[in-house]
């Protein structure tokens, strides 16, 4: 103790750490979430009918005690095929979102962090993939690559890559001469210790938020291929298939569309909310720190 | 601002290389090439007839080659010729742009005119009442695709309320209006589609400027609440919206895909879908280099758009 | 302007109007915020008046609630706040009780607001002449030419130079302190009765701050407005406001005529506030500074009785059970919050003597750094058509042939305004930043390169500590694993000793061991300053980088900084880089002090010999800038014109010629100056005679003599 006197902060209160409000939308959306993944691992268990049953009695059948949703042209129960649907939709849609996710933030820390040529090199790239409609550039690689579910999610990767690695990018440019990170480099600390250990933490508000956008999108992006035939493949029961496939039959029949409609919907809805509340939970996160 | 202007050409002139670049390596991966496409059925044919025909069309030339002289015949107005139609590809696809942009053109200026309204009604009081309202309705319009929303209409507009047609097909020589009872339905989608994004983006910018010292600034000169609103801040919180516009048209691209799907409409979307199933290479090569292209001139625009708005850019 | 004459701190002038009705009249204003269902009283019973032709300071740190102050009396508190009571009168009119249409008549009319940070006050998207034409048109019958006239007026009032061409240009275009300008023309459009100034030159270079409170003054005399002067600036109270309001956690403590609050305060913030800044004739060889201990009392759960007590050196039981008021003391019409004020000790200010210049002993010890000849250049970044074309590579020189030496233990300041390059110094030093000649040498071996390819010993030996507290520290860390890094990096101590040492080290820089498991958002801004001044001796360093490490603290905060670097190099010997702006903190501190310009060193000497005649002309007019919160205390007035040069590719000469009031025409601008050595340690580089050198005045005196103050 040099002296008595510079004890100045010593009797500070300690910051009071406040509760923290967690949005609505945050709760609402991370449930419906949950179900639909809980739906997507336990669905085949509780469906009342396997999905690809045809039951030729009861073709094009209305909504019933038997049939929930009713029954499709071949008599197969809707109400199976969704919840056979929410596995097919929930896991493409995941996995495509982890591989853009993955990819960007690795691609977006280092172009960010490094800077110089490569950086320049990386975003040029990015800014060429980015400046594809993302649909487009989606099925011209499923064109490219063949239709099915795999390739449906590696075109989602793709298209995602570069989306995510911008926002990485920037929030890492964002960090890049804060004096933190300058310390470390005065330390000597090793570029992925630099990368990783200091940067990395700081930015996982933006990538979680982008995380949520992507998701959302990438819900629409496999309803949509498979919609347009080139995501997952008849007998399958993916809900944009299953639209495409019944669009026939939707003034005679309208269950056999709505019911993967609302599926999809409220599926998207409540991945926007988990992204909208993840947002303002975030950013009020950030506010009460300062 | 002519600097600008001239940098940002010679962008759009490299990126358009790049995306000729990306879109042709993409479909070197597909399996068999166009000899293989053509000869069909005959493909088991001699092997003489098929490496003729190969050579015809280039195909034994090193793959760099091929590119570059796709390139030069693109540089000079010839986009190929497609296979499964057996025609030049380069009026089709203006034939096909021209029915595509009668849908995306209104639903443009709609979705921009009622967006940038419903974003500043709902930025004055956030989290008002009038507020909430415009966020769920756009919640909704982001979370709805297209091509369900689509189908919702046509059951309700045109197969229950008997409104509109359920198929959009342009019978020759019709007027604007039978024109507009058309179209009303895919242009209706494609609007609301769009319009929730943007009035997403206008609300949370026109937010973030009415926070900034410069409207302080301007509501403490004495300014009516009009002028601080719509002058000082609405210009400001433009900007990013423009930017937003020019995401949007490519948001709309694909909304068109889906739209021309659901509503058997003969636009370039449904062409660049006739293509992928008809493994159509020479088509579906020059199709989607016209579409992204056609993107990228709408993104330069929308950027020249924002130096206009923001002399920062204008000027460095 | 080169040879100005003598200013006198102006004798306030004390309006004659007192009791005529007051411009502004504000009575028990309470203002709170509400947040996350918590309200914070911000403002609590402030009574304030200002008569015309008057201008008041309301002075206080941050947190004090002397912005709110300035905005309800706008009228323009953020959605969050409201004023729960009180009155605010302006003329006879109730300004709480108007409603929007008849408050935007005056609004920028009547009452005008000049406000802190220029750059964002101003839209960028509108041209200035448009901004300014605005509010003409708004409150006046003005045709538009008549406008447009009234506007070149207007800039050519705030000394613009080319009214006309400034009009047309976007914010962006304009300097931090034309910006500035242009507020304050935009203030004065419609001759407003009442100005109130938030923080107006905060964040402005000390000589463009002279300039700015020039001009200020120029203009209230011309349109005679009452001004509310809004600052944390003590100096610039002294120098430029006739009454005074020290406010503290939202309630003004004192209130009086500067003269008497800056020479005899009654209230001991008041009174703490003004010995804890370093002054000019103080040095660390002198004594401690005095620091006021404690945080900022919490304004959601108010304490009883004063609201300073807690900190508070003469508190006595009494203090926190009598709830306070604002009481007359004196016959002088000053008025005091403290119940114990008539029993404190007199007030002397601890002045040094002697009154003359000290003279140190050439510092011949071996030195631990020393920078020889140093080149550090930015390379400008090339368009296509200039790489194209084979346009030469075009260079700002931040630092151009620096040569400084400094002693193990010592401490050499560099001081200089924004953009002289002594930020590069430091980062070219810690290898943040490569040098591109010249030479580092550091105890016997040389600093090349980045920091990451020196040896670990030598990166453990320099250390750096930043100017910004917030973002010193990595949010995501905390305090131990922050300070205990440098420890296993550099394998200073063995694994199992390593929390020992992050205690110990964290008492030396007096917080409590407690403070290892926090995290930074947990910590103020001196706090997190002292973690990161724990963090850079945690190396157990020879060489500290400190780059403005106390710009972001209040003053009661830096003073314990400040005695806190003293302490910890007296005992560890460690060398001190000082970069900063201060004049004040680096007088207090420093063994040697070296002023940059453009790049280029102007003068380096100690202490007394650059505070003391001959000096170079740049640091002659830095000294007669600075605003020093004595007001028996008198500075020449040396005004610095013409234009700032470009850093890109210097032209040849002396780079303060452009702005140089005693240039000598055509030498100064062709031939790079020669050095001047006065005594063992203090060099000029300077084209003007030795002789002419040593004939300067003393800019700042002791008012009526002709001592200097060092």
């Amino acid at each position: 103790m040099p002296d008595g006197t510079l004890a100045t902060t010593t009797d500070a209160k300690p910051a009071v750490k406040k509760p923290r409000r967690v949005p609505l939308s945050l709760i609402i959306g991370g449930s419906v979430v949950a179900a639909f993944l809980l739906l997507a691992i336990i669905g085949p268990y509780i469906s009342p009918y396997p999905f690809d049953q045809f039951h030729f009695k009861t073709r094009m059948a209305p909504p019933s005690a038997e049939f929930w949703w009713g029954t499709d042209r071949y008599g197969r129960d809707i109400f199976s095929r969704v919840i056979a649907g929410a596995r097919l939709t929930v896991f493409m849609a995941g996995a495509g979102t982890l591989i853009g996710v993955v990819a960007g933030v690795v691609i977006g820390l280092f172009s960010g962090y490094i800077g110089g040529w490569i950086d320049e090199a990386l975003m040029r790239i990015t800014d060429i993939a980015m400046s594809f409609p993302g649909l487009l550039l989606a099925m011209l690689v499923v064109a490219a690559l063949g239709a099915n579910e795999i390739n449906a999610v590696i075109s989602i990767g793709i298209v995602f890559t570069p989306k995510v690695a911008r926002v990485v990018r920037s929030a890492t440019l964002g960090l890049r001469h804060v004096q933190f990170v300058e310390a470390a480099q005065v330390r000597g600390e090793s570029r992925s210790f630099i990368i990783f250990r200091e940067i990395l933490p700081n930015i996982w508000p933006p990538i979680i938020v982008e995380s949520c956008i992507r998701l959302s999108y990438a819900v629409l992006l496999v309803v949509s291929l498979s919609y347009l035939g080139l995501g997952a493949q008849p007998p399958a029961p993916d809900w944009g298939l299953m639209i495409a496939k019944e669009r026939a039959f939707l003034v005679s029949g309208p269950w056999v569309v709505l019911a993967p409609a609302g599926a999809i919907i409220t599926l998207i809805i409540a991945v926007n909310l988990l992204g909208d509340g993840m947002r303002e939970y975030l950013a009020a996160r950030k506010v009460a720190d300062e | 601002m002519l600097k600008y202007l001239i940098r940002r050409c010679w962008l759009l002139a490299l990126t358009l290389l790049g995306i000729s670049a990306l879109i042709f390596l993409i479909l070197q991966i597909l399996p068999g090439d166009a000899a293989d496409q053509i000869l069909g059925a005959w493909s088991s044919t001699t092997g003489g007839e098929h490496e003729h025909l190969r050579k015809l069309l280039g195909l034994d030339l090193p793959w760099y080659q091929q590119y570059f002289s796709w390139l030069w015949k693109i540089l000079q107005g010839d986009m190929g010729r497609s296979l499964s139609m057996d025609a030049p590809v380069a009026p089709i696809l203006l034939e096909r742009l021209g029915f595509s942009l009668r849908l995306a053109i209104p639903a443009l200026i709609l979705s921009v005119v009622i967006s940038l309204a419903l974003g500043v009604i709902a930025a004055i009081r956030p989290n008002g009442v009038v507020d909430t309202l415009i966020t769920v309705l756009t919640l909704t319009g982001v979370s709805v695709p297209a091509f369900i929303m689509g189908s919702i209409f046509i059951l309700v507009f045109a197969a229950w309320l008997g409104w509109f047609p359920s198929t959009s097909s342009l019978s020759t020589g019709s007027g604007f209006f039978h024109w507009a009872y058309v179209l009303a339905l895919p242009i209706a989608v494609l609007t609301i589609e769009s319009l929730a994004h943007l009035t997403r983006i206008t609300r949370s910018s026109m937010i973030e400027v009415l926070k900034t010292p410069y409207v302080r600034t301007a509501k403490l000169k004495g300014l009516p609440r009009e002028k601080v609103l719509f002058k000082h801040a609405l210009r400001n919180a433009m900007l990013p919206t423009v930017t937003v516009i020019a995401f949007n048209i490519g948001w709309m691209l694909g909304g068109v895909v889906l739209v021309e799907q659901v509503f058997s409409y003969p636009g370039l979307g449904s062409l660049v879908l006739f293509a992928i199933q008809q493994r159509d290479l020479p088509l579906l090569q020059s199709s989607m280099f016209f579409v992204a292209g056609g993107y990228c001139v709408a993104n330069v625009l929308a950027d020249i758009t924002y130096a206009l708005l923001d002399p920062r850019i204008r000027y460095s | 302007m080169s040879d100005g004459g003598t200013t006198v701190m102006e004798a306030p002038m004390t309006a004659d109007a007192n009791d005529a009705e007051p411009v502004l009249a504000i009575r028990d204003l309470h203002v709170s915020y509400f947040a996350r269902g918590q309200e914070t009283r911000a403002v609590r019973g402030v009574d304030l008046t200002v008569h015309a032709g008057e201008t008041l300071a309301v002075v206080g740190e941050s947190g004090s609630g002397k912005s709110s102050v300035a905005f309800s009396t706008m009228r323009g508190l953020d959605a969050a706040g409201r004023v729960m009571k009180g009155s605010i009168r302006f003329k006879d009119i109730d300004l709480l009780a108007l409603d929007g249409k008849e408050l935007r008549k005056i609004q920028g009319s009547r009452i005008a607001m000049v406000f802190q940070d220029p750059q964002t006050a101003l839209n960028p998207a509108f041209r200035i002449g448009d901004q300014i034409g605005e509010v003409v048109r708004e409150h006046t019958s003005f045709k538009s030419a008549e406008a447009r006239d009234r506007v070149l007026h207007l800039l050519e009032g705030v000394n613009l130079p080319d009214p006309a061409g400034v009009a047309e240009r976007y914010p962006h275009e304009l300097s931090g302190g034309q910006q500035q300008r242009v507020l304050i023309a935009m203030a004065f459009a419609c001759n407003p009765e009442l100005l109130i100034m938030d923080e107006p030159t905060t964040g402005l270079d000390v000589t463009t701050e002279a300039h700015i409170l020039d001009l200020v003054a120029k203009l209230r005399q011309e349109y005679c407005s009452a001004i509310l002067y809004i600052t944390h600036n003590l100096g610039v109270v002294a120098r430029f406001c006739d009454r005074v309001a020290v406010i503290y956690a939202g309630e003004v403590l004192e209130e009086g005529q500067v003269s008497r609050v800056f020479t005899h305060p009654a209230h001991p913030y008041t009174r703490s506030l003004l010995t804890c800044i370093p002054r000019l004739d103080l040095s660390k060889t002198d004594r401690r500074l005095s620091a006021i201990e404690g945080r900022l009392p919490n304004l959601t759960d108010l304490p009883k009785g004063c609201i300073f007590a807690a900190r508070c050196e003469h508190r006595a039981d009494v203090c926190t059970e009598t709830e306070t008021r604002l009481e007359t003391a004196g016959d002088d019409g000053a008025n005091v919050r403290c119940v114990r004020w008539n029993d404190l000790p007199n007030f002397v200010f601890d002045r040094h003597s002697s009154g003359g210049p000290r003279t140190a002993a050439a510092d011949t010890s071996k030195p631990v750094l020393e920078i020889g000849h140093l080149k550090c250049y930015y390379p400008v970044r090339r368009r296509i058509t200039e790489v194209v074309s084979g346009a030469a590579q075009k260079f700002v020189h931040a630092v151009d042939d620096i040569s400084v030496r400094l002693g193990k233990g010592k401490t050499l300041a560099v001081v200089g305004e924004s953009g002289c390059g002594k930020t590069t110094l430091g980062r070219a030093i810690v290898g943040l930043q490569t040098a591109t000649d010249g030479g580092l040498i550091f105890a016997g071996s040389e600093l090349t390169g980045l920091a990451r390819d020196r040896t670990p010993d030598l990166r453990r030996r320099v250390q750096i500590i930043f100017q910004n507290p917030d973002a010193t520290l990595n949010p995501q860390k905390s305090v131990g694993d922050a300070i205990g890094r440098p420890l296993s990096l550099f394998n200073l101590v063995p694994e199992d000793k390593q929390q020992e040492r992050v205690h110990e080290l964290l008492r030396s820089v007096s917080l409590p061991e407690s403070y290892a498991q926090r995290y930074p958002h947990e910590l103020s801004g001196g706090e997190k300053q002292r973690v990161a001044i724990a963090r850079a001796f945690a190396a157990e360093p020879e060489l500290i980088v400190c780059d403005e490490p106390l710009s972001a603290l209040d003053v009661s905060v830096q003073a314990a900084i400040l005695n806190l670097l003293v302490d910890l190099q007296k005992k560890s010997e460690t060398a001190y880089l000082f970069i900063s702006h201060d004049l004040s903190v680096v007088r207090y501190l420093s063994d040697m002090i070296a002023v940059m310009y453009m790049g280029k060193l102007a003068e380096i000497g100690t202490p007394e010999d650059v505070f003391v005649p001959p000096y170079h002309p740049y640091t002659e007019a830095l000294l007669s800038a600075i605003s020093i919160p004595d007001p028996l205390i008198e500075q020449e007035t040396i005004r610095l014109e013409g234009p700032v040069p470009s850093p890109v590719n210097p032209k040849p000469g002396c780079r303060f010629a452009s702005r140089c009031p005693r240039r000598i025409v055509a030498l100064c601008d062709r031939e790079d100056p020669p050095l001047h050595e006065f005594g063992p340690t203090h060099k000029i580089y300077c084209h003007i005679p030795r002789e002419e050198l040593e004939r300067m005045k003393p800019v700042i005196r002791y008012a009526g003599s002709d001592a200097p103050v060092v």
